[in-house]
């Protein structure tokens, strides 16, 4: 289980939050000029990443506010919590090593490896 | 305390119990009914001055609450309020918010019979309450007129603590509690306070959480 920080009400348990997706998918402006492709990429196609990762969360039994969240989906460690509309805090995630004991980067093992999050191309 | 549990035109949704005891008065379970609960929506700049014209209360910071004799005021989220006032006063309320807070983006609206009031109190309180919570119960986590939404078992609610632990008699806090919700979470305290001596009431229907 989480302890999560919400940034209204202060620690509380993830008992009392729902998960709700992926952070920073921006509605499309002009959705009458787009594909079927396109809508499908919009309301379906998530990264699933493993790492650093922005999602949202909504205090179900507290405030009922949507904030978004820095997690670390290989440790679940949480490494930021910030509100709807800021842009993700710059972080360093530290990454877990291989069933060996091998840095998960550059160990040549593909199933362990961290894939960190593009922090250019998320605001 | 507002023991009336039925009058001509409602009934408590827990009319069929009564209150309860642990020996030595260590806990004490029981249901104020009616309370006037409103619900304020709006930003604080603009509930705040009518709030105050009309209860004498300040709006409370996050996670506060602030009380009078007769109201209450908790702070739900940073756009929402919950009111309390004496049994039968939410008309006089809502009328009275209304004039005061014509013409402005807020809402305000009428929760009296969607929540209903159960008292806990005395020393084993915390304790009893601890059973259900995931929230940090210990007297230097949650603070005299703290307010917080949660769950206790499967039902969700709102814990204030309205007496302090130093008073004679222990500590007291309210629960308000969904109507539908409320048998159950009766229930469900009195089964958490079992280690105390309190006796266990059974619902009338479904079955209790077994911890």
């Amino acid at each position: 289980m989480f302890v999560i920080d919400c940034p209204n009400c202060g620690s509380r348990d993830q008992s009392e939050f729902t998960y709700a997706g992926e952070a920073h998918i921006a509605r499309p402006t002009e959705s009458e000029n787009m594909t079927d492709a396109e809508w499908a990429e919009f309301v379906f196609m998530r990264t699933n990443t493993k790492g650093l990762f922005a999602e949202r969360w909504w205090h179900a039994t507290g405030c009922r506010k949507f904030f978004n969240m820095l997690r670390n989906t290989a440790t679940d460690e949480i490494h930021a919590v910030y509100r709807i509309g800021e842009k993700p805090p710059k972080v360093t995630a530290n990454l877990p090593l291989t069933p060996a004991g091998e840095s998960s980067i550059g160990s040549g093992n593909d199933a362990v490896k961290i894939m960190t999050r593009d922090e250019e191309n998320a605001s | 305390m507002n023991a009336v549990k039925n009058t001509p035109v409602r009934r408590s949704p827990l009319a069929h119990r009564t209150a309860m005891s642990a020996p030595d008065d260590v806990l004490h379970l029981s249901e104020r009914a009616f309370d006037a609960k409103i619900v304020l929506r709006g930003l604080p700049e603009a509930l705040g001055p009518a709030v105050a014209k009309v209860t004498g209360l300040e709006l409370p910071s996050a996670t506060r609450s602030t009380a009078s004799e007769t109201h209450r005021l908790l702070w739900q989220s940073p756009d929402e309020f919950l009111l309390l006032g004496p049994m039968d006063s939410e008309s006089a309320l809502m009328s009275a918010l209304a004039v005061e807070l014509e013409g402005q983006h807020v809402q305000t609206v009428n929760v009296t019979d969607y929540h209903t009031t159960l008292v806990l109190s005395g020393p084993r309180a915390r304790e009893t309450l601890m059973t259900l919570s995931t929230l940090d119960l210990h007297p230097r986590g949650f603070t005299p007129d703290q307010v917080a939404g949660t769950t206790f078992g499967h039902a969700s609610g709102w814990l204030v603590q309205t007496v302090d632990d130093g008073a004679e008699g222990g500590p007291s806090f309210d629960i308000l509690v969904r109507w539908s919700h409320a048998d159950y979470l009766f229930c469900e305290l009195t089964h958490g306070a079992r280690a105390f001596g309190m006796p266990e009431a059974k619902p009338v229907s479904g079955e209790l959480m077994e911890i």
